[in-house]
């Protein structure tokens, strides 16, 4: 288990229509840039820039993040869900890093 | 005002995001302590909400879980049964002829079955300790095992006279002035009167059920460090800020404390992780 790997959760079922909550949780140490005041050497940082919420392929949310968040950052988003389907985020950090996690939802 | 950033996209941004903000209006109000205490109570309430981060370090444990041949390791309910073990430990393990409480079992278990001598199970288990955003593989192991008894309610035979006896051992050491600043666990955590450290309340052993709410989180998640705490990490971190001599991990001094702690909050449902900032 290494930096980038997330938890996804929404809920098993829902009505349709209906507006639910997608939380996650991704593992990354979000930290900044910084300049050591004795020696000036400067300590590159490490964050998350990106995060894309897709439903059915079809981007439905982005969000730009910079250094200033804490580490593991758990995000909420609102979505409102019309038929099933795969809920997919896509993230990516400075460093050149892309992951992706999904989850699926049924609707009634 | 709270409620729009609530319902608004940016909701989740972050916990600390979320701290800051509430710091920021906290200095432009000037607010009295008790208004401060009411904010760090509601940031909490909040984060207890969501998603807990420790929850990864359970998906990982698993892994470790078989890695280090645990699942020959017999928690009291049979080999390699995970459910419920945390809601009836620390108990009296005939093999190793001690009472055991989770984590020094861990320890036990990986001398017998992961082939390691005492010190590497020390360096195992303290990998973590003293830094932030660790993933440590120990820490990972205790929270998934803690995580399968979420739901159950605590339950230390204290009729059997080992555990008993380490009560009572456990209970001496709780009440004990030791070190230079002459402190005991009872100083911060026992009475009726309220004690803070900063905004933090802290929880008493004499009101009723608060010992439960606090031991029955661990370990738990803390925000400021981005890694999991548990028990006697938290056992280490009181007694180095008490100036009491250095704890070691796995101890018999680990084993009483807990079995008091424990003991005193049997009959609590187990939360596990807990959150903290």
């Amino acid at each position: 288990m290494a930096t980038g790997t997330a938890i996804v959760r929404v809920p098993k079922e829902a009505q349709k229509g209906q507006v639910i909550r997608v939380q996650m949780v991704i593992t990354h140490p979000m930290t900044p840039t910084r300049r050591d005041p004795q020696t000036g050497q400067e300590t590159p940082g490490h964050f998350l820039t990106k995060l894309q919420l897709f439903y059915n392929d079809q981007l439905v949310s982005e969000m730009n993040m910079a250094a200033g968040i804490s580490a593991n950052p758990f995000i909420a988003l609102p979505l409102k869900v019309e038929s099933a389907g795969v809920i997919k985020i896509v993230y990516e950090d400075n460093k050149g890093g892309k992951w992706e996690k999904t989850a699926e939802i049924t609707v009634k | 005002m709270r409620k729009i950033f609530l319902t608004s996209a940016v909701f989740g941004l972050a916990c600390a995001g979320l701290l800051g903000y509430q710091t920021v209006k906290a200095q432009d109000q000037e607010l009295s302590p008790e208004e401060e205490i009411r904010l760090v109570q509601e940031f909490n309430r909040m984060m207890a909400e969501g998603i807990n981060p420790g929850e990864i370090w359970a998906e990982m444990g698993k892994e470790a879980f078989k890695k280090y041949n645990l699942d020959k390791c017999d928690f009291g309910l049979g080999p390699g049964k995970v459910e419920g073990a945390l809601a009836q430990l620390p108990r009296y393990f005939p093999d190793a002829k001690k009472v055991m409480d989770l984590e020094t079992r861990i320890g036990w278990c990986l001398q017998q079955y992961a082939g390691m001598t005492p010190e590497q199970v020390k360096k195992f288990a303290t990998q973590c300790w003293g830094k932030s955003q660790c993933m440590g593989e120990y820490d990972a192991i205790v929270m998934y095992v803690s995580m399968a008894s979420n739901g159950q309610k605590v339950n230390v035979n204290l009729k059997n006279p080992q555990v008993k006896r380490m009560y009572e051992i456990g209970k001496q050491i709780y009440y004990a002035r030791l070190g230079p600043w002459d402190f005991n666990c009872a100083t911060c955590h026992a009475g009726q009167q309220e004690v803070r450290i900063r905004a933090t309340k802290l929880w008493s052993a004499d009101r009723p059920g608060e010992a439960g709410q606090a031991v029955s989180i661990f370990p738990k998640y803390l925000v400021r460090w981005a890694q999991p705490m548990t028990m006697h990490y938290r056992y280490a971190e009181c007694m180095r800020q008490m100036r009491w001599p250095t704890f070691e991990p796995h101890s018999d001094l680990a084993v009483a404390l807990s079995a008091f702690l424990y003991g005193t909050a049997n009959g609590t449902e187990i939360k596990v992780p807990g959150i903290g900032r």
